[in-house]
């Protein structure tokens, strides 16, 4: 007994639960980071396409995904098989139970293609059917040629594209006449001669389109004419248009240094192209994009402001009931949970400011609301009220690293507060400043249940910077790299054909997140240690 | 030169002063926005405690003698329909128009409107039914709305006796009207020659037909019955009757056809639902709440737009709500004896023919009727429900959906939640902090920190995501396993630490803290795959073969994605902030408090159990609190590792939805200003002041914490 009081004072298993506690909180964070790491690492890697052979005689050609116990029956292994075809097959998974194949070989003539609809395709070709004839999928000819028809589509796919945005910029004018036309027609002011000049402007527009639309049906019908014929693995016979294919591969023939090159072809398109097929293939650059925009237009306010509150706290205040006041306000700013934020950015930006904005400036457009609904500068001002405690205590810190005495100094000196301040303090105190908005942005950006009341889409119809005028477009709403985990992830139509996209996405914002936290630790950690030596 | 020195020292010194103001007003701004924030939400949810608007607007005199009377959608015409036989209709420019009623022969002795107003029954002189369809077309003229009367006969029947009562249902075209003769009831239906008799055996003093024309309710007195009809080639059901307490002397069913408003002669209006009997396959009549008041009811009117009714007494006239079983107000300069009452189609108005021959009208605002304290915090019987119960269910497929919008399920849920979350958090977070602070190697502090600060920035999308598509069908498939880990895995350490004071001591001392965190680390991953191990020996030994199933006969629910998942998810989120305030608590106890403690005999472990723990306790309420305001709030865990229903249940292996996850999905489909926007925008609040009273706490007590230490480092 006695025995036992001294181990338990001893304490080594009141040591041992502690460090398991400590052991399980970073293995926890290990795990996940390596969990998202190996399998979204492992996704656009592109993996072999396995036949097999059914014990009733069907083939299937996909690629394997995970295998797991049946849990209808005990004891049997089931392997679930990425099947793809989707127009053919209906879906693109298909659980193939161990004890049903009779064969399983790796096809070296079988291909994969993936699509700009309907997902990928596995299958054989057969033949290729290009501009100058056609080409069988044995001649030694049909990867060049089908490289070169490739080429060929994505090219006329580039024309096509550019000359409907000319057939849009071409409209411009006249849709912001016709706009000022029932503007002031509302207003009971003549409007014949803006008629006059809309009609005029129409004409213009008339003859050029002419010029224009004639070009678009030779193009399609250019596109149309090549297509590749493939065979699925049932025999079905299938023509894909050239200019429906993205990627094509004999994925099984590749060598490793290939495979190596559709890799990082993957990964160029995940991170600089645009969504395709309600955002479950294809590349999220407009949720980078809309993220990056969002978290600036964030910090260009939030930094003023949380370097203010910060220097006011700090300078000018002294511990008055006001100022602990103002410290208790910070406090429960950075407690409160963020769909608060968000239901009151839903509340008053958007539906009160943004409601007063449109019946004052956008009356014309009215019932269609232009600053009355979620928009990238409602959101980015809603994070920023949320962000504002991470700016103003990182600043703080910065600011009581400045030793007193170069304070006074300045002040011996004749400077003003003001000047002191500006010349003194704030260069010293700047890389509290900098770790501060570090943090603010990697908050912001991790930060999504408010921006899903204030403006974030699954898929924005534009981004809020172009070439139209005034170039940068707050009231539209935008994408984020958060929402589109969520979205993607929980609200898709076909989430398990989603799944790797979103864990790749979910690597991409942990990266992003993780590298500015770093960034703001390094910087913080010199600071502290500059503090230690003011101290002295 | 002196000149110009001095007005730069001025222009200084003025700029200066500009700047203090400057920065001491941006200072303010903070607190400012913070109490702009909570103002903003308290009066986006104020409208919520507001009653009825009633406002009398103006009264008519009415042609002839009048029967009853509507308003058109606009309320821009009203229409009287009067015993000449004739539709009257007032309309705004102040002029009157007449629809002559075809081959009625005057004077009528009863007239009825159907519930949406698009059909007009009548008994005239002849004692024949004739009924005629209405509606009022808007056309448009030169960018003018105007409207445009239409009325058509649709169909009569000849009645023997004298008709008492007359009630009108038209749905989608198909006209049913039911008749009190003196031995009960008849219903005549268009296409249909002889009408149907619902034999009561007795006079009928009241009757309602429901909207869909199928449910016809009628009282004799004291008795209270109702039938199906049937429709189509649907066979009727059996009447239903129940006794009432007084004899009826009004009646009409509530929007949604469920529940039956019974006015009698006592004053009393009682709701009536039919409900699964005792004998299975049965049905019986259900008394579903009452409104109590004084003088016989002389009326009924439901409202087209919700659960509001109007009740019309001799004196007087209220304005009532189904839900909330809630008099909203009374109608002001109600007329005497009124002999119809009715509220406009878009339920913003009023019209009554009043005993004095005139016709009055009111504008109406209910602002948000269907809320009330106790619907929003206590049980309430809904139609459909045999009792009351805490329900939310905001949004429903048609307009006579009956929005349940009680908060408890959600508050419930959120704290069920942050207790799963804190269970796993509290312990461990301080635990973990307690362990950095006090025992661990120097090396590991400073990694540790770090990293669980890195912890605490990431974002809670992809803890939630990962929760929710990875751990979730984890634990699923493991269970049983789970729950053994969760129960082993603090014995097995413990063992493993009794084992480790075993070695011979000159060892444990040589081999340093690094190689015992090793072997921690070792015992915690053999203990993992242990009980991941003999899960599925212990479930085909004790569980049958599948501890889910098991669990499912055992009549224990399981959904996938659970309470014990988000409390691990939300755990993770939860641990660096209580690790981060706990550290900070245990590392500010002055070191001479523990190195006194050490000189005086005591072991490491009993300096930091009777010195540094009690000191830093107020610091680690604090970081308890600041833990459980952050579980409270957090959203995109709860959304994607829950299932979202918000079911009141306390059970670990049920989902929830937590308040902040409601607005999350909710509110971006509200309507502004609605009732739903309204009742989030108070949940939103109310985590507002909950999170406000938690971390207000957790700063006082820290600040007296710092208070505390400053005397005693001094």
């Amino acid at each position: 007994m006695s025995g036992l009081r001294s181990w338990l004072a001893d304490g080594v298993a009141q040591r041992w639960l502690s460090a398991a506690a400590i052991m399980l909180s970073l293995g926890m964070i290990g795990g996940l980071v390596v969990v998202v790491v190996v399998i979204s690492g492992a996704a656009f890697w592109p993996r072999p396409l396995v036949e097999f052979t059914l014990a009733d005689g069907n083939r299937v050609l996909g690629e394997e995904t995970e295998r797991e116990p049946d849990t209808a029956t005990a004891g049997r292994i089931r392997t679930r098989i990425k099947v793809a075809n989707r127009e053919v097959l209906g879906a693109d998974f298909r659980w193939v139970p161990d004890t049903e194949v009779v064969a399983r070989r790796l096809p070296a003539d079988a291909w994969l293609l993936e699509r700009r609809e309907y997902g990928a395709f596995h299958g054989f070709p057969v033949a290729l059917s290009v501009e100058t004839g056609s080409v069988a999928a044995g001649d030694p000819a049909f990867p060049s040629t089908l490289g070169t028809a490739m080429a060929r589509a994505r090219a006329l796919l580039a024309e096509e594209r550019q000359l409907l945005r000319r057939v849009d910029r071409l409209h411009a004018p006249v849709a912001a006449l016709e706009r000022k036309i029932t503007a002031a027609e509302r207003r009971g002011r003549d409007v014949t001669t803006l008629r006059e000049r809309r009609d005029a402007v129409a004409a213009h527009e008339q003859a050029e389109l002419g010029g224009v639309l004639e070009k678009l049906p030779a193009i399609r019908e250019r596109l149309s004419r090549e297509s590749l014929l493939m065979r699925t693995t049932d025999g079905v016979e299938k023509s894909v248009p050239i200019s429906a294919i993205v990627r094509a591969m004999p994925v099984n023939a590749l060598s490793t240094s290939q495979k190596l090159s559709v890799y990082a072809s993957r990964w160029s398109e995940f991170l600089f192209d645009e969504p395709r097929e309600s955002n479950t293939e294809g590349g999220i650059f407009p949720a980078i994009f809309g993220t990056a925009l969002m978290v600036m237009l964030m910090t260009i306010v939030v930094v003023p402001l949380g370097v203010v509150t910060a220097v006011y706290l700090n300078e000018y205040a002294r511990d008055t009931f006001f100022t602990r006041a103002v410290r208790l306000a910070l406090a429960n700013l950075a407690g409160v949970p963020s769909i608060v934020f968000g239901a009151f950015g839903l509340a008053f930006f958007v539906w009160t400011l943004g409601g007063a904005l449109d019946r004052l400036f956008f009356a014309d457009v009215l019932p269609n609301p232009t600053f009355g609904t979620g928009g990238i500068l409602w959101a980015s001002l809603t994070l920023a009220l949320l962000t504002v405690p991470v700016v103003v205590v990182a600043t703080e810190e910065g600011l009581q690293a400045v030793p007193q005495a170069v304070r006074d100094g300045a002040r011996a000196l004749g400077a003003t507060r003001w000047q002191t301040l500006r010349r003194v303090v704030l260069p010293y105190a700047s890389p509290g400043i900098l770790t501060g908005a570090i943090l603010a942005v990697a908050r912001g950006a991790g930060e999504v249940a408010p921006l899903m009341l204030t403006g974030v889409v699954k898929l924005a119809p534009a981004l809020a910077v172009d070439l139209q005028p005034p170039f940068l477009h707050l009231d539209r709403k935008f994408m984020h790299l958060g929402f589109h985990i969520y979205d993607v992830g929980f609200q898709s139509p076909n989430v398990e054909a989603a799944k790797a996209m979103v864990y790749v996405t979910v690597l991409v914002l942990l990266v992003l997140v993780v590298a500015l936290n770093l960034t703001a630790i390094a910087l913080r950690t010199r600071l502290r240690r500059r503090l230690r030596s003011a101290a002295v | 030169m002196a000149h110009r020195n001095s007005s730069r020292l001025h222009r200084a010194r003025a700029v200066d002063r500009l700047v203090a103001g400057a920065i001491t007003a941006g200072g303010s701004l903070i607190l400012l926005a913070v109490a702009f924030l909570m103002a903003f939400l308290v009066r986006e949810t104020l409208p919520l405690m507001r009653g009825a608007e009633l406002g009398s607007v103006a009264s008519a005199p009415a042609p002839a003698r009048a029967l009853a009377a509507f308003d058109d959608e606009y309320r821009e015409n009203s229409m009287i329909i009067a015993d000449d036989a004739t539709l009257h209709i007032l309309t705004a420019a102040g002029g009157t128009r007449s629809l002559a009623l075809e081959n009625a022969r005057p004077p009528l002795s009863a007239a009825a409107l159907s519930a949406d107003g698009r059909a007009v029954a009548v008994v005239d002189a002849e004692q024949t039914v004739r009924v005629y369809s209405f509606r009022m077309r808007p056309t448009w003229a030169g960018g003018r709305r105007a409207l445009e009367p239409n009325l058509d006969y649709v169909d009569s029947w000849p009645s023997g006796g004298q008709i008492r009562l007359l009630a009108l249902s038209a749905h989608e075209d198909a006209h049913v009207v039911v008749i009190g003769t003196d031995d009960g009831a008849a219903v005549l239906r268009v296409g249909e020659d002889a009408p149907r008799q619902l034999a009561l055996g007795a006079a009928a003093t009241a009757a309602a037909i429901a909207r869909d024309g199928r449910q016809v309710w009628i009282a004799s007195e004291r008795r209270l019955t109702w039938f199906d009809l049937g429709a189509g080639a649907d066979e009727p059901v059996a009447p239903v009757a129940a006794m009432l307490a007084a004899p009826a002397t009004a009646m009409t069913v509530v929007l949604g056809d469920v529940t039956c408003l019974v006015g009698d002669a006592s004053g009393t209006v009682t709701a009536w639902q039919v409900v699964a009997g005792s004998v299975a396959g049965e049905r019986e009549l259900d008394r579903a709440g009452s409104f109590a008041g004084s003088g016989q009811v002389t009326a009924l009117a439901p409202s087209e737009r919700d659960k509001s009714l109007l009740i019309v007494r001799p004196e007087r006239a209220t304005v009532a709500h189904l839900t909330t079983r809630r008099e909203l107000g009374e109608v002001p300069e109600f007329p005497l004896n009124a002999r119809f009452a009715r509220f406009s189609p878009r339920r913003d108005g009023i019209v009554a023919l009043g005993g004095d021959g005139r016709l009055h009208r009111w504008s109406l605002d209910l602002r948000h009727p269907e809320t009330s304290f106790t619907s929003l915090f206590l049980p309430v019987r809904y139609e459909g429900f045999v009792e009351p119960e805490l329900v939310w269910q905001s949004t429903g497929g048609t307009s006579a959906f009956e929005p349940k919008l009680s908060l408890m399920p959600l508050l419930v849920g959120t704290f069920k939640g942050a207790l799963f979350a804190l269970l796993f958090s509290a312990p461990c977070g301080v635990a973990a902090a307690l362990y950095v602070s006090q025992f661990a190697p120097n090396r590991l502090r400073v990694v540790a920190k770090p990293l669980v600060e890195l912890m605490a920035a990431l974002p809670s999308v992809v803890i939630g995501f990962v929760a929710a598509l990875l751990l979730a069908p984890l634990v699923q498939v493991n269970l049983l396993g789970t729950l053994l880990l969760v129960v082993m895995l603090p014995i097995a350490v413990v063992l493993a630490a009794a084992g480790w004071s075993l070695l011979p001591r000159g060892l444990g001392r040589r081999v340093g803290l690094w190689l015992e965190l090793g072997a921690v680390a070792a015992t915690m991953a053999v203990t993992i795959a242990v009980a991941f191990g003999i899960d599925g020996w212990l479930e085909s030994a004790l569980f049958g073969g599948n501890f889910l199933t098991w669990l499912h006969d055992a009549g224990i629910a399981y959904d996938q994605r659970n309470a014990l998942v988000v409390g691990f998810a939300l755990g993770f989120a939860v641990i660096p902030i209580i690790f981060t305030l706990a550290e900070d608590a245990f590392s500010n106890v002055p070191p001479s408090l523990v190195s006194a403690s050490l000189a005086l005999g005591a072991t490491r472990w009993q300096a930091a159990s009777t010195v540094v723990v009690p000191a830093a306790s107020p610091g680690l309420f604090a970081a308890v609190m600041t833990g459980l305001g952050r579980a409270v709030g957090e959203t995109m865990i709860v959304l994607m590792a829950t299932g979202n229903t918000p079911v009141l249940s306390l059970s670990p292996f049920n989902g929830m939805r937590t308040m902040s996850a409601c607005i999350a999905v909710e509110l971006p489909e509200a309507a502004h200003g609605d009732t739903l926007y309204r009742v989030l925008i108070l949940t939103a609040l109310l985590l507002f002041l909950m999170t406000f009273v938690i971390n207000s706490l957790a700063v006082m007590v820290a600040a007296r914490l710092r208070r505390r230490f400053g005397r005693l480092a001094a």
